[in-house]
């Protein structure tokens, strides 16, 4: 009996090791890994990349030439091999030698370094600029100083049950470009010079694009700048990731930028952030979904992401029902449950409960403007700019009706229009 | 000369009465048995934070979301890191100066005896405070050890804990670097000059004023967050005219030497193992204290160079950038000054003497990826991706980690009296040493295509690297268990060590007995 259950055990792990080898040995088989940086798109990241390449040689050599000594003098000068052991102690000479030498070979590193250093901190005279903003956990992007408004945010765009592996049910498995996607993507120029000015509304965050050799850090109160200006010929989708810890959903920001050619972005341009009528692009398959035009019949996720200038333009003279607002909530407040759990019972201490919660069963208004301002010191952010009132209306009466709370409640546009001033 | 000294040990042989159990282990002023409390303390946590990484490591091996959530993962990386940093290594390394410094100079016991017991006795309480802020709302700090402000501003209560019990580790770090360099400075044996001194008491008291200059520091950080935090002040809030980047700023320059507090210590261990083994003085000495020394000095402004995708001044990044790349200077001299010690020597190839080596070649492997993260144009990619880990992995498990273990086995002997069993000490090395690679070495390749770190979730391309980490973590983490049999046994019985254990080594640690009596260096010896 005993014997069985070791049996039974050991098959369970050796079942486990036979997993997690040929996990590992078909996943190499069929393997698309990177031993190094992805290909650099623009003269920085080329510059950079030949930067890392020369520095890593000269370690290499050094490296070897330090070690082949090391295990000669292993292999050599060994005790079972009856070596004798010599007694010097020091020698002035080769110890400033190794000291001299080092140093040369640093001048030699720190030569090419800085004029690369200084190329990219070089922002004057660009073409375009566009602000860039981290939030937890999406970005925001604004086209500054062209004839009209463009800014909109932009979200994963990943399925939550492709990134849900808990429940195999209902799991998906991973597409090609998981947490690489977004809803909307920043559409830029080849061949100009692009200025980015980056900050962020609540904790720090990094923009970085890999392929265009540039990361800042996004840290609110402070607006700093980087600038790229991708190759003529390089046009496509490239995909970046944040790279400064901002808190939970810090895996799940993703950055996609679709370089353009300069014709086609100013046909963009002037469609007002659209591809619709740009010829070349139009007839190309759709790479990502470059909306960002508002259509009264685009999808409720594109509704969720509509900036609040576009979005406040609309009429709100529609009289909506309380279903109208559920349904409409429902999608809007999809943003919500990063941090309020997908049962709105939230985290306890950190993020706190939607269901039950006395804000969502309490007084309308401090629901209202919680939404609208947000929490300073917590991740709750002001929605206020994010979202119309429309859809915060939507998401206050969803929230004061779901997750268990029975408020009965229902918020009209016209109610979170009067918090605005 | 020296051997006088022993033989009037042996005269003393009442002196070697131990008190009984509770008041040996919980009341204890001698230097030897709080080393001990101290070196299982720290061999503790290294399974606390160890298995945390496991943790980490289970959850990354597939992408999506398998075990953990993403709040719960960024508190498993937080605390795997306070863990390490302020549990293993740190108090590790006090454990060896405790008792190694007194036996290598020559002194009875710490110049402040009653004080050591208590710089021990805090840090119990300290990591008890710590860890319990599993239990409370929200868990754990999930900030990253770094507690970068605004993000910790957001935190729950076990922000505040972990901020209580950094004060508590921050004072006894503080009081044990005071002994260490009282005792260093007043108590050697007469004929000991300064220049005389053994390399791990050199790099220690080096250390110490590191920790003297920097702990409060820190002190100041976490105190200026907790008034962000509950009382209104804005140091960090851009929204009341703070600023984001001091933070930083305060926080690294004390982060850069505390790296060195980590890994001087254990190039002292190194200058002892290798010499040993290769039956032939250190080389260089001098030019070995002044390095130290120098990479000392170089610590305290570099510190910019962790951040510098802040957005700093052109300036500020050529300074930072020159200043880094020149500490690799005396940390080549060390290296250098290491292998030119082997060279021509008569080597054997012992546990530590593997451990020595170990840690000379992967140690190097990650100061040069350090050299290339200096070079600021490059490190802009290299920021905040699994580079930066692989690199600090390097330098901090098969930098400091390896040469305590390799330290562990070096004195063994010393302290318990018996030989440990050999093959299986080699067997730890060759286990710990290609699983540690197995874990690490990929994820250099995952940073430079672009893997950031503290990542829940990772795309798919990653898959394949994050595998072999995950799997070589796992070997990695129960070869472990080796190093604590191997303790155990070599603590109840085994071949009686004889009072040199070596084939003739240097030092003073060597003249008294094995197991070193409970009181040794009661009349000081006398140095040639």
């Amino acid at each position: 009996m005993v014997l069985s259950q070791h049996i039974k055990s050991f098959a369970k792990i050796s079942a486990f090791g036979t997993f997690l080898m040929t996990t590992l040995f078909s996943g190499l088989a069929q393997a698309e890994y990177r031993l190094n940086f992805q290909d650099p798109v623009t003269e920085v990241a080329r510059d950079i990349f030949g930067l890392h390449m020369l520095i890593f040689w000269i370690c290499v050599a050094i490296f070897v030439a330090v070690f082949s000594v090391m295990f000669y003098s292993i292999f050599a000068h060994r005790k079972s091999k009856n070596y004798e052991p010599a007694q010097f102690s020091h020698s002035t000479t080769v110890e400033i030698v190794w000291t001299i030498v080092p140093f040369i070979i640093l001048v030699i590193m720190a030569i090419p370094a800085t004029k690369v250093l200084i190329k990219m901190e070089d922002t004057t005279k660009s073409e375009l600029t566009i602000k860039i903003t981290g939030y937890q956990w999406k970005w925001g992007y604004d086209y500054l100083g062209l004839d009209q408004d463009i800014s909109f945010y932009a979200t994963l765009a990943t399925p939550r049950n492709q990134i849900d592996q808990f429940d195999k049910e209902n799991a998906e498995p991973q597409g090609e470009n998981y947490l690489l996607e977004t809803d909307n993507v920043l559409v830029v120029p080849s061949g100009r010079k692009i200025r980015a000015l980056i900050t962020a509304n609540d904790v720090i965050h990094a923009w970085w694009i890999p392929a265009f050799g540039t990361k800042k850090d996004a840290i609110p109160g402070y607006i700093n700048e980087l600038w790229f200006n991708v190759d003529v010929g390089k046009e496509g989708i490239y995909r970046g990731q944040c790279a400064e810890l901002c808190g939970k959903d810090h895996a799940f920001m993703p950055i996609v930028v679709q370089v353009v050619t300069g014709a086609e972005f100013d046909g963009w341009v002037a469609a007002g952030g659209s591809f619709d009528g740009v010829e070349s692009i139009a007839q190309e398959p759709p790479l990502e979904t470059p909306e960002v035009k508002v259509d009264a019949a685009t999808s409720s996720v594109i509704d969720a992401i509509v900036p609040a200038a576009q979005a406040s333009d609309q009429p709100s003279s529609k009289t909506w029902t309380k279903e109208e607002l559920m349904t409409k909530g429902e999608s809007v407040g999809a943003n919500c449950l990063a941090c309020h759990g997908s049962d709105g019972k939230g985290i306890p201490g950190v993020f706190p409960a939607i269901a039950g919660s006395a804000i969502a069963t309490g007084p309308i208004d401090d629901h209202i403007k919680i939404v609208m301002f947000g929490k300073p010191g917590t991740a709750m952010a002001a929605f206020a700019g994010q979202l119309n009132d429309e859809q915060i209306a939507a998401v206050v009466t969803y929230q004061r009706n779901s997750f268990g709370n029975e408020t009965g409640d229902v918020v009209l546009p016209a109610d979170v229009k009067a918090k605005r001033n | 000369m020296s051997h006088a000294a022993t033989a009037g040990d042996h005269g003393h042989d009442d002196h070697d009465h131990k008190p009984p159990f509770f008041q040996r282990w919980f009341m204890s002023t001698n230097h030897k048995d709080i080393g001990t409390l101290y070196l299982i303390f720290s061999l503790t946590m290294l399974f606390v934070g160890g298995a945390m990484a496991l943790v980490i490591r289970a959850e990354l091996f597939q992408p999506g979301l398998q075990f953990i959530d993403p709040h719960f993962f960024n508190q498993m990386t937080t605390m795997h890191a306070l863990i390490m940093v302020f549990g293993a290594v740190m108090p590790g390394f006090v454990g060896f100066a405790n008792w190694m410094v007194p036996l290598m100079i020559g002194a009875p016991d710490m110049a402040l005896p009653r004080m050591n017991n208590w710089s021990f006795w805090i840090l119990p309480f300290a990591f008890t405070i710590l860890l319990s802020s599993f239990f409370v709302p929200g868990g754990a700090p999930a900030s990253g050890w770094t507690l970068y402000a605004p993000l910790t501003i957001q935190g729950g209560m076990s922000v505040d804990m972990a901020i209580v019990a950094i004060h508590m580790m921050g004072i006894s770090s503080i009081m044990g670097a005071i002994n260490v360099i009282v005792t260093v400075l007043n108590m050697r044996a007469p004929g000991m000059t300064l220049m005389k001194m053994p390399m791990f008491v050199w790099t220690w008291l080096i250390t110490a004023f590191l920790l003297i200059a920097v702990m409060p520091v820190f002190a100041g950080a976490v105190t200026m967050l907790l008034t962000d935090r509950h009382f209104g002040t804005a140091f960090f809030n851009p929204a009341g005219g703070g600023d984001p980047v001091l933070y930083q700023h305060i926080f690294w320059f004390f982060g850069h030497p505390e790296v060195y507090i980590m890994i001087l210590p254990a190039f002292g261990i190194i200058s002892h193992i290798i010499p040993t083994f290769a039956r032939k003085p250190l080389f260089g000495y001098s030019s070995m204290v002044f390095a130290t020394a120098a990479i000392a000095f170089l610590s305290f402004i570099v510190w910019a160079h962790h951040m510098f995708t802040v957005g700093m001044p052109l300036q500020g990044e050529l300074f930072f950038m020159y200043a880094t790349m020149l500490i690799s200077v005396p940390t080549g001299v060390k290296v250098f000054n290491w292998v030119t010690t082997m060279w021509r020597g008569s080597m054997t190839f012992e546990t530590p003497m593997l451990y020595a080596i170990g840690v000379v070649f992967l140690f190097t492997l990650g100061g040069l990826s350090g050299l290339m993260l200096a070079i600021t144009p490059a490190d802009f990619q290299y920021h905040d991706t699994y580079f930066v880990v692989a690199h600090f992995h390097y330098v901090l498990f098969s930098g400091a980690v390896m040469a305590m273990m390799g330290g562990a086995f070096f004195w063994l002997p010393k302290w318990t009296g018996h030989m440990y069993n050999e093959t299986l000490g080699k067997i730890h090395f060759w286990l710990t040493a290609i699983f540690f690679n197995i874990t690490f070495f990929p994820q250099h390749f995952l940073g430079l295509a672009g893997m950031p770190r503290r990542y829940a979730d990772y795309p798919v391309q990653f898959t394949e690297f994050n595998q072999w980490s995950s799997f070589g973590a796992f070997g990695l983490g129960i070869s472990q268990l080796l190093f604590v049999y191997i303790i155990v046994a070599t603590v109840r019985g085994g071949k009686k060590a004889t009072a040199e254990v070596w084939d003739n080594p240097e030092g003073l640690e060597w003249t008294v007995p094995s197991p070193a009596p409970f009181h040794t260096f009661d009349e000081p010896p006398v140095i040639r």
